[in-house]
This record gives structure tokens, sequence and C-alpha cells, in this order.
């Protein structure tokens, strides 16, 4: 009979066993048995439910479990299923960050896990944590959208501006690229700048507070679709809707409708089903063994009018 | 054995910590991303306007438009630059052109080519990023927020707006021959939806 430590010092077959234990970290095994976690900041928007649900999609239709997890707007809640899903032992995260700051403990707690995340549509403020970020350009779509709307004001009037949540930098990024076009022109009066959260309920409220003070006002820019509908809604109440021209980004289905019905005069098309499978095509990559990414991508965003509504081609992208 | 057993969980720590402890990259990736966060944005394009618009590279403007017409979309992925994910291609060209117009938005000139083929000079509603993405001045994964890299834009754009328009517009007349240089965006989905403008940076009345 052999004895192996005779041929090779116990001490030596021990030691090499450790060695080979640091190699074998994070090598994937069975793709079936990989799971993906799908976060997102809220499900209580018709955006971010499309976001959510072709991201798991993609990820099942390659191979994966997926599960969506809802922040509802909370970064405590967010930071749960971080917990959660790390304990769980998931693969990657495509992440939809609540807060640009307060979001990223999470991904670099994932990260010291060992586990990659893949930002979608919001980004985080480090460029050490997430493995990619896959962000709108909304900066240049409200770019595009400020000089239209100029162009529609004839650049002169009084307007109001709707922010989203102020924690996000993509309410920043899209109240910066209007104002980057429509400060050069002194003859448009911002007369009242107000967050609604994102949201269509509390954009009707505030809404019609400011037209309390401000009946008088020639449009209003909101920061997505949501709070334009809902600002829409505030101005159809005050029997102002026909006097007052709305603007919105997204390009949510009923913003896309009342376009057409020349309801509301435009919005920013962004895609969220292009978004989320290009962020788990990336988490996929990542889980084949590649580890080069971008830090971040944007993707290009479409202005919508009521002039080019008829002629674009909104095929797949034009989902809420 | 027991000395041994020590021995392994002291290396077992010393190698996770080391793992953790220790990140292996190129010096001249570490030395470029260093320069780059540490460069704020107003120094960069201070830097760009002061010492790179004379010596950038550009695409004759007679080449361009030939090129774009025969194949614009091959041509747009080899010579343009985008951002991201996107059909929008930026170049930096250059070139002379007679004054044709002048508008309130634009110089309308005529570039000497077979066909007499007119492009426009934006005199006014200069924004966009046709020049920061044109030029490569910056690319966004430098940047931790993007909103910093959406300021270069923003910066370029009022240095043309306050420095490049303001004296060549107090001079130009109708037929005047003028060299430019500046940047053109392209969107190769909707080609024919846009007009032909270029984003100033330099301007010369010739003649």
């Amino acid at each position: 009979m052999i004895h192996l430590h005779k041929v090779l010092p116990l001490k030596k077959i021990l030691i090499g066993l450790v060695l080979l234990s640091f190699l074998g970290c994070g090598t994937s095994t069975n793709k079936a048995e990989e799971k993906i976690a799908v976060v997102v900041s809220t499900l209580n928007n018709p955006w971010f439910v499309v976001l959510a649900e072709a991201a798991a999609e993609r990820a099942r239709a390659l191979g994966y479990q997926a599960t969506i997890f809802d922040s509802q707007n909370n970064t405590s809640k967010e930071s749960e299923h971080f917990e959660n899903l790390i304990a769980a032992g998931f693969s990657a995260i495509v992440f939809n960050p609540t807060d640009s700051e307060g979001s990223i403990s999470n991904v670099k707690r994932a990260k010291n896990a060992g586990i990659p995340t893949f930002c979608m549509d919001r980004e985080v403020n480090t460029l050490d944590a997430a493995t990619s970020q896959i962000i709108s350009d909304s900066f240049t779509g409200c770019v595009e959208l400020g000089e239209y709307f100029v162009r529609q004001l004839n650049k002169k009037g009084t307007y109001v501006e709707l922010l989203g949540l102020v924690g996000d930098n993509n309410t920043w990024n899209r109240s910066k690229g209007f104002h980057s076009v429509v400060d050069h022109f002194p003859k448009l009066k911002m007369v009242a700048q107000q967050s609604a959260d994102f949201d269509r309920s509390k954009a009707l409220e505030v809404m019609e507070s400011i037209l309390q003070s401000n009946p008088d006002i020639d449009a209003v820019f909101c920061g997505n679709d949501a709070m334009a509908m809902g600002a829409y809604q505030a101005l159809l109440a005050a029997d102002k809707a026909n006097k007052v021209m709305v603007f919105g980004f997204d390009g949510a289905e009923d913003v896309l409708n009342s376009i057409q019905d020349k309801k509301i005069k435009a919005t920013v098309l962004q895609s969220p089903k292009k978004i989320a499978q290009t962020a788990v095509e990336l988490a996929d990559l990542y889980m084949n063994g590649k580890r080069d990414f971008n830090p971040k991508t944007p993707l290009a965003v479409t202005l919508i009018t009521q002039d080019n509504i008829e002629r674009l081609t909104i095929n797949t992208t034009k989902q809420p | 054995m027991k000395k041994l057993g020590k021995k392994l969980i002291v290396a077992f720590v010393v190698g996770i910590l080391c793992y953790n402890a220790c990140y292996i990259e190129p010096l001249d990736a570490y030395t470029s991303k260093k320069t780059k966060s540490d460069l704020g944005v107003p120094s960069l394009v201070e830097d760009f306007v002061s010492n790179k618009i004379e010596h950038i590279a550009a695409i004759n403007i007679i080449e361009f438009l030939s090129k774009t017409s025969s194949n614009l979309v091959a041509y747009s992925q080899e010579h343009g630059k985008k951002l991201g994910i996107s059909s929008k291609y930026n170049f930096i060209v250059q070139g002379q052109g007679k004054v044709m117009a002048i508008e309130t938005e634009n110089i309308v000139l005529k570039v000497n080519n077979a066909t007499n083929q007119t492009i426009k000079i934006a005199a006014d509603f200069i924004f966009g990023n046709a020049i920061r993405d044109g030029s490569g001045i910056a690319s966004v994964g430098d940047y931790q927020n993007t909103m910093d890299f959406n300021n270069i834009s923003v910066l370029l754009n009022n240095y043309v707006r306050e420095h490049v328009v303001p004296p060549f517009q107090s001079k130009v007349a109708l037929g005047d021959l003028i060299e430019f240089k500046g940047a053109i965006q392209i969107d190769t989905e909707n080609p024919n939806e846009q007009e032909l403008r270029v984003i100033p940076l330099l301007l010369k009345i010739k003649s």
C-alpha cells in the first residue's frame, strides 16, 4: 500500500488545499442554480414595474432564477433586501437605487460579499461599488426638451417645475438639462419649483396648491410622466388644461396617448426594457467570467412631441 | 499536527487580509484615473479651450459630406464618436464656405464641393454634447456623478456662446469666405429629420 503522506508530506498537501480553496473562489457552476436579484426603488409606478419585470424576464430567458424586490422608495427597506439576498446566496444584483448617496453602502456590502451589482436607470455616486451602471441620458433628453419648450413658448412666459425625488441624481440631471437651455431666455420666468417625488397623486396636490397662488402660468415642466399626468389632472380640474402646456419625461404609455390626443405637449422616451435587458446581459457576462466593464453606460433617449409622434416608430420601447 | 493547524489558520487569515488589502492595476491606468478625477471640470474646459482647440484633429467638411452621403452608418461607426448606447455620432470638422444667409439662429454657408451643398454654423441655440463627445475631451466613466460630466458640455457651450460667436457675428457679411472648425452631430437613425449644423469652435473671416 502506498502512503500518500510519505510520498508528498502532509503539510504540503494541506497548504496546497488551502491555496486551491483561494483559487476556486467565485467560479460559477450550474446556471439554473444561480439566482439574480432584481431590486427596484418602487413598484408603485408603472415605468419601474416594466423595468423590474423586463429584468426578471431576461434573467429567466438566460437560464437564471430571478426574484424581484420592491424597496418602496425607502433606503432602509432597500438595506433589508440587500442583507437578505446576500444571506440567500444570490449570484448577482440588478439594481435600481432609491438614493444616489444613500444606496452606496448597500452596493458596497454586496461587493464585499462577492456579489456584483449592475445599476439600472439611476446611478450611485461612486465608481468603486457597482460593477457597471446603465443609465438613461436624462440630461441630454432634457436639453432637447428644453429647446422644444422654448420654441413652443416663443421664448417668453411663466412656468412651473415639478421636481422628482430630491435624493435622486435623475431629478437633478433632468432639471439641470432643462435649465441649461431655458435659463438663457430671460423672458421665460419660473414662478414655482416644487418636488412631487415622481408621484402622480402628489403632483396633483402640489399643482393644485401652486395654481392657487399662480393662476396665470403658461407651462409646466415635470421631471417624469407620472407627475405630468398629475399636473394635467389639476389643470383640467381648474379649467386650464387647454391654456397651459404640460411637458413630461419617461415615455409612459398614458402620456404618449395624451400627446397623440394633444393634451400633453411632449415627453422624452427612455426605454425601461432596454435598460433592464442590458443590465441583465452584463450580469450574465460577469457570471461567465468577464471582469472588464465600463463603469457607466448612458443610454440615449428620444424627444417625443405632438409633431413627431406619428412619424416615430415606437416599437417595443412604447411601454409605460 | 497542532502546530501545523496553527500555521494553517495564520496562513488563512494572512491570505484573506492580503487578498482584500492589495489591488494590482497597470500604472498608466492608475495615473490616468487619478489625473482625470483630480482635474476639476472648469480646469478641464479651460485647458481645452486655451490649448487644444487649435490642434484637435478634424475631418475636412468636403470629405465628411461626401462620405456621409455615400454610407452614413459605416462612416459614422468608423470615424464618429458616441456616448454609450446611441445612434447619435459626433465629429469634429473643419473647412471653408461662403456666407449665403445670416439667420437669427444660424449662418448659412455654401461649401465648395461638387453639389455646392449648404451647412449651418450655429449662432444661437448652442446646446447639446457635440463638442464634448466629438472631441473626446472626457469619458463618463471618469465621473462619480454624471452631472459633473454633463457640466463639461454646459461650460463648452457657454464658451462658444460668449467667446466664439459674438466677435464673429458682429463682423460677418453676406458673401464673406469663412474658415471654420467645430463639432457636428448626426443621428444615423433619423438622418433626414435633421439639418447639418456645426457648433463652432473657431471662426475666421478670410475675405
